[in-house]
């Protein structure tokens, strides 16, 4: 179950601002914590069939970048030595490595923002602007079922009619694509013909006559306020630190990183509090209704 | 003073003759009127007219007013807030995929404040107890819910005049009931004044201020239901649209002496309150005919044993079916379909009558079990939506499309521009027609072609595209197309569905006529009486299961409420009597 706690509008900025820094990031300190933080948040909304699906797609695809980037980028001053004289770099490697790493964190965090924002809040975030491209995709989303309901009736008549008129199986490749194409001929003109009557009902129900307006409706609260204070003070912080240097590593030409540099600095923990706030509402909401 | 005001009012579409002549109907606040008639007498354009935004394009003459207004000049918001118009079908009057966003579209549209908008929603959802549903998509509604949908997102607009256009016809009897009884109360409370149009007017007639019968686009009858019953009677397409009880009503009528200023009954309670008036009358008459009535109940078990002999054309055996496993909508069905037999498929919406008809007709693959048929079997497929099987520019070239096509005519389909008028299947069915009356035969084909249009009374619209046909038209194109492929069983998904008495009996004359030359027909339906009439054998579907198979006689009259409106009403006298015929036959009328 959702529980929304905060303002969509709020949801969509600190999400986007995640996003933008988990591409801006490249230090694995910086990373690993990321990663536990949205693996918590995910964890904690609830959402362990999405993040499968995330991790099914997630590993085939970073084994890919892991051995490709080495194989193709062949920069970096530290060679290991394969076979024989052919070597990859240790820094393609990492950099492979490390940006798997932040497309995982991408792809959970859509995971964790689709949970988070309903496509009706986001439309409600469209519609004060752009109040007909939401009225579109409000009927795109009743238009697709009905469009493959329609599909798959049209094909089973065309199907048992082949049967029951008694023909040979489908003799040319041309014959079957303009069989295709008389099957989409009619789901289009049936669709079009029913949709003539939503556009009827649209209309009596007075579609058009005045500016919309919205069922939906979200105050920004106090919390609202806090969390978008806590995020930009932070946020400001995080830029401050990777302007200087902070959370990034250099990889090309040569790999500079030491396990021993101390990540005890006001940047690391401002980027930590930067990814708490999410886990700690979704978190007090989880004590309350457990 | 009359809230709508038809003066002289006519309308004619391009390049048509009038489809409505000469209207002068008032309606006053707090009426409820009802138009019947034969499709394509008008009745939903002269609705629609009322309605700006959807008036029909074509030439009018005369006026209407709206609350002293001519209705042209009404105000847009005016207009669309307190006129609601109700369509046919529940399903394409959807805009959205969600309840809420549903009901709120309307009052988003007026520009209402999110406040005030909560607050109607909140009230009409709480008065329709959809307020557990608000979430829900509207796929996963019943057919009867999904009309109450769409009514609600009307009335939170606070309309002053409702307009609908046949609003249950697409719903099972039961679903139509509730929906009916809610238009009672929107119309007895809140003084919500009510134009509908409807076939199946039983259970709509007992509580109706006006009827008004269309003909041709003229008023014929025009007064409160129960003077125009005594004056419709005397017609002989127009009795047809009585409701059976006031039929039962006048048959007695001619027949038996009944005390003075007996009141025309309109419901069943009436209905039953008269024949108490004739009781001594009826209780002599079973007696006398108890003979003959015996001899009906042989001759009918004689034809039952018969049927037990005839062959079986096909059998599903333990078949399940669900479209998720959460939901199994056949649960171990045992079905058996006799040769030359009229079948009928009842239940609720959703029962999956639908699903056993695609199975049994090879469209669907059950998941479990096994349907058994003879090899050379041909099947004929009408779909719930006629729309499905055109694909022509006219309703000749329809059923053309499966004539025997010659060397000369295939060449010109393979060109680029014959590509979507001519298309392969029709050339696959000429090769298999072609086997099947080698070309000497052509001719037999095409005179069972004329023959089939001159049955179904088609000829007049050959020239027509399929779309522009009303509703009844379609569904008898489509069952012409497909009884030219020779079947030797033809399945029907809900013929009835939307049809007026007068083509009802048409299309059931047909299809006895069809059934006679040896015909098995199976058929799905919401329609009790249609059922009772015409078939033979009659299966409920409930929670999954067949749950009772057996005569329609046996059926219904062990009901009480899924039964007919005459088996309702002569329940006390007649228990075995389902049909106006039987009663008729029964009471020697």
């Amino acid at each position: 179950m959702k529980l929304t706690i905060i303002h969509p509008a709020v949801y969509v900025i600190y999400y986007l601002l995640l996003v933008i820094l988990a591409f801006l990031y490249n230090d694995p300190y910086y990373m690993i914590s990321f990663l536990i933080c949205v693996s918590a948040l995910i964890m904690l909304q609830g959402i362990n069939r999405e993040f499968k699906n995330v991790i099914q797609f997630f590993i085939p695809m970073s084994l890919l970048i892991i051995i490709l980037n080495p194989l193709v980028a062949q920069v970096g001053t530290t060679r290991i030595y394969v076979l024989g004289s052919y070597f990859i770099t240790l820094e393609a490697l990492v950099y492979g490595i490390l940006m798997s790493l932040s497309l995982l964190i991408i792809l959970l965090l859509f995971a964790s923002y689709n949970r988070a924002v309903s496509y009706q809040e986001m439309l409600y975030l469209f519609s004060k602007r752009f109040p007909h491209i939401s009225m579109i995709i409000v009927m795109a989303l009743r238009f697709i079922p009905l469009l493959s309901y329609r599909l798959t009736e049209v094909n089973k008549i065309s199907r048992f009619n082949q049967e029951n008129q008694g023909n040979q199986k489908i003799e040319s490749r041309v014959d079957k694509i303009k069989k295709t194409a008389q099957m989409l001929a009619v789901v289009v003109s049936w669709s079009l013909e029913e949709s003539m009557l939503t556009a009827k009902s649209m209309k009596a129900r007075g579609y058009g006559i005045m500016k919309r307006t919205s069922y939906l409706s979200y105050k920004l609260r106090k919390i609202d306020y806090l969390f978008i204070l806590v995020i930009s003070a932070t946020t400001l912080i995080c830029t401050m630190g990777l302007a200087n240097g902070f959370g990034r590593i250099e990889i090309y030409p040569t790999l500079h990183f030491s396990v021993h540099e101390s990540m005890f600095n006001p940047y690391y923990f401002s980027f930590l509090i930067l990814l708490l706030p999410l886990i700690y509402l979704e978190f007090k909401e989880r004590l309350i209704w457990h | 003073m009359a809230l709508v005001e038809f003066e002289n009012f006519s309308f004619r579409y391009p390049k048509q003759k009038n489809t409505l002549s000469n209207i002068n109907l008032d309606v006053s606040p707090g009426e409820f009127v009802l138009l019947c008639g034969p499709s394509g007498s008008g009745k939903t354009t002269l609705l629609a007219n009322i309605k700006n935004e959807i008036k029909p394009v074509g030439d009018s003459e005369g006026t209407i007013y709206y609350d002293g207004v001519d209705i042209r000049n009404l105000e847009e918001k005016r207009s669309a807030s307190e006129i609601g118009f109700l369509f046919q079908n529940p399903e394409d009057q959807f805009v959205s995929d969600n309840v809420l966003q549903e009901i709120a579209f309307s009052l988003e549209n007026m520009g209402l404040s999110t406040g005030e908008i909560r607050n109607r929603v909140a009230e009409m959802a709480a008065f329709f107890g959809l307020d557990k549903h608000l979430y829900r998509n509207v796929s996963e509604l019943s057919g009867g819910q999904k009309q109450l949908v769409n009514l609600c997102s009307l009335l939170v607009l606070k309309p002053k005049l409702l307009l609908l256009d046949e609003p249950t016809s697409q719903l099972d009897p039961i679903a139509a009931y509730d929906f009916l009884s809610i238009l009672r109360r929107l119309n007895e409370e809140f003084s919500i004044t009510i134009m509908a149009t409807e076939h199946k007017i039983d259970n709509l007639f007992p509580f109706i201020d006006k009827a008004v019968f269309l003909e041709d686009g003229f008023i014929k009858y025009r007064d409160e239901p129960r003077r125009v019953c005594s004056e419709a009677w005397k017609n002989d397409i127009f009795r047809n649209y009585l409701p059976s009880v006031t039929r039962i009503h006048f048959l007695l009528q001619s027949k038996y002496q009944s005390p003075n200023k007996v009141e025309i009954p309109l419901n069943i309670r009436e209905g039953r309150r008269y024949l108490s008036l004739l009781d001594n009358q009826l209780e002599e008459i079973p007696r006398a005919q108890l003979n003959g009535g015996l001899k009906l109940n042989e001759a009918l078990n004689s034809q039952n044993s018969l049927d037990k002999h005839s062959k079986v054309l096909m059998e599903c055996k333990d078949v399940w079916f669900g479209y998720l496993k959460e939901h199994i909508v056949l649960e171990g069905i045992f079905l058996q379909v006799k040769q030359g037999e009229f079948l009928s498929m009842l239940g609720g919406n959703g029962t999956g009558k639908t699903t056993l008809l695609q199975i049994l007709s090879g469209l669907l693959k059950p998941q479990k079990g096994k349907v058994i048929h003879g090899k050379d079997l041909t099947l004929g497929y009408v779909h719930q939506n006629p729309l499905i099987h055109f694909h022509q520019e006219t309703v000749e070239e329809e059923l053309m499309e499966l004539s025997a096509e010659f060397p000369e005519d295939k060449s010109r389909s393979t060109g680029f521009l014959g590509f979507l008028s001519e298309h392969s299947s029709s050339k696959k069915a000429t090769s298999s027609v072609n086997r099947r009356i080698s070309s000497g035969d052509r001719s037999v084909f095409e005179h069972e072609r004329e023959e089939l249009i001159d049955l179904f009374g088609l000829s007049e619209l050959l020239g027509k595209h399929p779309y522009d046909c009303s509703g009844g038209e379609q569904q008898k194109i489509a069952i012409t197309k497909a009884l030219l492929t020779n079947p030797d069983i033809l399945f029907l998904d809900e013929p009835t569905k939307g049809i007026d008495p007068m083509s009802k009996l048409h299309l059931a004359d047909k299809l006895k006529k069809l059934q006679e030359k040896g015909l098995t027909i199976v058929m799905t339906t919401h329609d009790i009486e249609f059922a009772a009439e015409y078939t033979e054998r009659c299966v409920l579907l409930f929670d999954g299961g067949l749950q009772v198979d057996d005569t329609p006689k046996s059926v219904f009259s062990n009901n009480n409420f899924y039964t007919t409106f005459v088996n309702r009403m002569v329940k006390d006298y007649l228990p075995d009597c389902i049909t106006l015929e039987d009663v008729k036959e029964q009471w020697m009328i």
